[in-house]
């Protein structure tokens, strides 16, 4: 490939180059950021009009899980073709064995910390409905404990039966599906809610979510298949026949 | 709620039910081929009654979530997003038809390979998610969900890149992987600069009032070069063809026939509105005339098959550019133009893709000049590669022929000669590779190779029934045309 | 015209933003590009959660939104790369791997 190294090649070159093309950049970025125009004023007005209608308090959480629902589905799928992905990239049978180093601080640390963490988890869940919080906080905090729990070497992702863990990432988007085609089969937009419906619709919402955010985090960062999974290297073969 | 009339269910299915599939293929794992051609063929259903409701009753929208814009997200589906999933599901169909002979073909080849029933479980979910994303991305009305479908689509992509595992195809995928973030970070950075400007998310707002001010010029000129990274135009179309030629065959094909078209289209969107494209619409049409030209000699000097193919796709995206200085009148032919040659390189693409995969499968290698004989072996699909090359070079009655008339007959009446040029001299030179490579696989020498493996009858035909396809859509033209027209 | 927080926020996300692009062109190494990624969506997050104060008093929670959302899809693809990144070295050298394992056999 002639050209293949052409834009990799010649900023390592010529650095002063670059560093004044991407000052000029950067100027011109600050420029339009700070030159004084038409406020428009976002959305702000028309959430504030509309929060008594979507069933939920918080208006993060409002926008997240009601007006704008369908990127909230668009991205639980997204967490689910990471670990889709991930997986894919490491069935290869690639994965080394993990070095058990429990230090006495970790363990110590994972007492204390990880009931913690699902009492905060189960918190910022509730609260999201009314202020700051919701699954997306919810679900990072619960990752976190699964890393932890990783960093241990403890081996849940490997304890938990395949289907269990399979069925727990699949959760929200699943659900996310069924919400909106029920809505659908009863003559509504994809993903309305009823008023009356929608405060508790979008509580399992977010529980589902937090649940499966957080089991897809842990996974990502476990990074390969559970190891019941792992088939023996067959990779010897698969390299000579090519494609 | 503000529950409105104009909310027509059809047009969200298409996005659900490969949605649905993926997740279904993900957790089904005994028989993922079955499962997924089941969603294929519903969604092409789906997708087809799509393109029937936009065709009979105009224009459709769906406020999801009962929200209407600016608060809401909307699906939007007018004659151009209507064309575009036809296309891909027409293409998709063809290709999933082609994906279950090809596994089947493998495994059967060597039934104990663990590593190919991997591959196809990984395969069926990811290209239903891709489908779905594209689906989305087509559809969308709103300027932030249209980068999750962006990244939706480049995930996949990556995932179905690396499916082949092969240590060229790995660096291939990292590097267009991270040309892909830099694409979609740069167009959320646009993004952010449009709602800076406007205060809203709203596609259709946001690309009616293209005033040129500097936040409105940043944020289009952001989202454009993202854009443009990602639908691999000159001089950023350096990831593409490793990318696309060393994945497996299926792959290749939905690469090039469809996923680049996605942020080509999405491309047309922001420009359509034509405030801004008299003053620098020549910008895309000139590196689009420079791909169409650089495209054409890489191609001619590749050693590989599907390395000729790939650079065939940078080239031709080149014509889906050059035609953009046309747009700025509102009589359409420009417009045409541009979708034409979208639909019938999607088609051909795909068949050319295709067959050449069908060759690796058989021969071990794609080396052109030793692909002599092989349509001895493979008729059916030697002359699906050499339809798909009549389509690429443009001539009558093909798909490509209408796509270079239109071209040439509206740069001509707007007094743009150098376009009509490039696009005649663009098939001259796509001429002279693809002939390179039918001679090779169409001489008469006798093959002593032995083939490999059986390959699967629908292997063959459905490269055949895409090849087929590009040619009658230079017959059948007024119904995508009309279907075009509903804006 | 003053300078508030919320436009020093902004304009220091828009300089990450152009700090990881020199990155990404420069670093020599994957990671190294793979960060830089990061830190070009960091800087963008950062630059969006200034606009949800652009007008006056009410805070606007759609870029907020936005942000958490763009967070997850940046997790996702950073993990992806990651994870492809482990894959590419793991192919690219092979020979290291396999004295380990015959050191392994004879001490098993």
């Amino acid at each position: 490939m002639v050209n293949s190294g052409r834009k990799r090649v010649s900023p390592a070159h010529r650095p002063w180059l670059l560093l004044v093309l991407l000052l000029l950049f950067f100027a011109a970025l600050a420029w339009v950021y700070l030159v004084p125009g038409s406020v428009p004023g976002g959305l702000a007005r028309q959430v504030d009009a509309s929060l008594v209608a979507s069933g939920v308090s918080s208006r993060v959480t409002a926008v997240l899980l009601n007006f704008r629902a369908y990127d909230t589905l668009l991205e639980c799928f997204i967490l689910l073709l990471g670990v889709m992905v991930v997986w894919s990239l490491r069935s290869a049978g690639t994965t080394e064995p993990r070095q058990p180093a429990v230090g006495a601080i970790l363990a110590a640390l994972e007492r204390l910390l990880l009931p913690l963490m699902i009492l905060v988890a189960g918190y910022l869940l509730w609260a999201g409905s009314s202020q700051a919080g919701g699954a997306f906080q919810a679900g990072a905090i619960l990752g976190g404990a699964g890393v932890l729990l990783l960093l241990d070497s403890s081996p849940f992702l490997d304890i938990l039966p395949k289907k269990a863990l399979v069925w727990g990432i699949t959760l929200a988007p699943l659900f996310f599906l069924a919400v909106g085609v029920a809505a659908l089969t009863q003559g509504r937009p994809f993903l309305t809610y009823r008023f009356q419906e929608a405060s508790l619709v979008i509580v399992a919402l977010e529980v589902a979510a937090a649940f499966s955010i957080g089991l897809c985090l842990a996974t990502l960062f476990a990074g390969r298949l559970p190891e019941y999974e792992s088939e023996p290297a067959q990779d010897k073969f698969a390299a000579k026949r090519g494609e | 709620m503000n529950l409105s009339p104009d909310s027509s269910a059809w047009i969200i299915w298409p996005v659900v039910v490969p949605l649905l599939g993926a997740v279904v293929c993900f957790l089904y794992k005994k028989k993922p081929r079955l499962a997924g051609h089941f969603f294929a063929v519903v969604t092409c259903g789906t997708s087809t009654v799509l393109g029937w409701q936009v065709l009979s009753q105009g224009v459709g929208r769906h406020l999801l979530g009962g929200w209407s814009p600016p608060l809401g997200i909307s699906l939007r589906a007018d004659g151009p997003a209507a064309l575009m999933v036809m296309m891909t599901a027409v293409t998709g169909l063809g290709i999933t038809l082609y994906s279950g002979g090809y596994f089947q073909s493998r495994l059967a080849g060597d039934s104990q390979d663990h590593r190919f029933r991997a591959q196809e479980q990984s395969f069926w979910p990811l290209w239903l998610l891709l489908w779905a994303a594209l689906n989305g991305l087509f559809l969308s009305g709103d300027i932030f969900n249209i980068y999750i479908s962006l990244e939706l689509v480049a995930l996949s992509s990556v995932g179905l890149t690396v499916l082949s595992g092969k240590p060229p195809s790995l660096v291939a995928a990292m590097r267009y992987l991270l040309v892909s973030l830099l694409g979609s970070l740069t167009f959320l950075l646009g993004v952010g600069f449009f709602y800076k400007a406007h205060g809203t998310l709203e596609l259709a707002v946001i690309s009616k009032a293209l005033a040129p001010t500097p936040p409105v010029i940043m944020a289009l000129a952001l989202v454009s070069v993202g854009l443009m990274l990602k639908t691999a135009l000159f001089p950023f179309h350096f990831w593409l063809p490793p990318a696309h030629a060393n994945a497996l065959a299926p792959v290749s094909a939905i690469l090039s026939a469809l996923v680049i078209k996605g942020s080509w289209y999405l491309f047309y969107r922001f420009w359509q509105g034509g405030g801004l494209l008299a003053a620098v619409g020549i910008v895309p049409a000139l590196l689009g005339s420079v791909a169409i030209i650089w495209g054409a000699f890489q191609a001619f000097s590749q050693q590989r098959l599907k390395m000729l193919v790939a650079y065939s796709t940078v080239a031709q995206i080149g014509y889906l550019f050059v035609a953009f200085p046309l747009l700025v009148d509102s009589a359409g032919q420009g417009r045409d133009a541009l979708f034409y040659f979208a639909i019938s390189h999607s088609c051909a693409k795909a068949a050319m893709f295709l067959a050449a995969g069908t060759f690796f499968l058989q021969l071990g290698h794609d080396r052109i000049r030793d692909l002599a004989g092989v349509r001895q072996l493979l008729p059916v699909s030697s002359f699906a590669f050499a339809l798909g090359g009549v389509s690429l070079m443009g001539l009558p009655p093909s798909g490509g022929f209408i796509a270079k008339y239109l071209l040439v007959s509206k740069a001509i009446s707007q007094d743009l000669w150098w376009l009509a040029l490039i696009a005649v001299v663009g098939s001259g030179l796509t001429a002279v590779y693809v002939f390179r490579a039918v001679s090779s696989v169409l001489s008469p020498h006798l093959l002593e190779e032995r083939p490999l493996l059986v390959v699967a009858a629908s292997m063959q035909w459905s490269a055949l029934a895409l090849a087929l396809l590009a040619i009658v859509l230079g017959i059948m033209a007024p119904l995508p045309l009309a279907l075009l027209e509903v804006t | 015209m003053a300078l508030s927080p919320s436009l020093l926020y902004g304009l220091t996300g828009l300089m990450l933003f152009v700090i990881g692009l020199a990155a990404l062109f420069t670093s020599p190494q994957l990671l190294g590009k793979i960060l830089a990624v990061n830190i070009m969506a960091s800087g963008i997050f950062l630059f969006l959660i200034t606009l949800a104060h652009g007008s006056g008093t009410l805070i606007d929670p759609v870029p907020q939104a936005m942000v958490l959302t763009g967070i997850v899809v940046s997790v996702s693809s950073t993990a992806v790369a990651l994870a492809l990144l482990c894959r590419i070295e793991a192919a690219a050298r092979p020979p290291a791997h396999l004295p380990k394992k015959k050191d392994e056999a004879r001490q098993g």
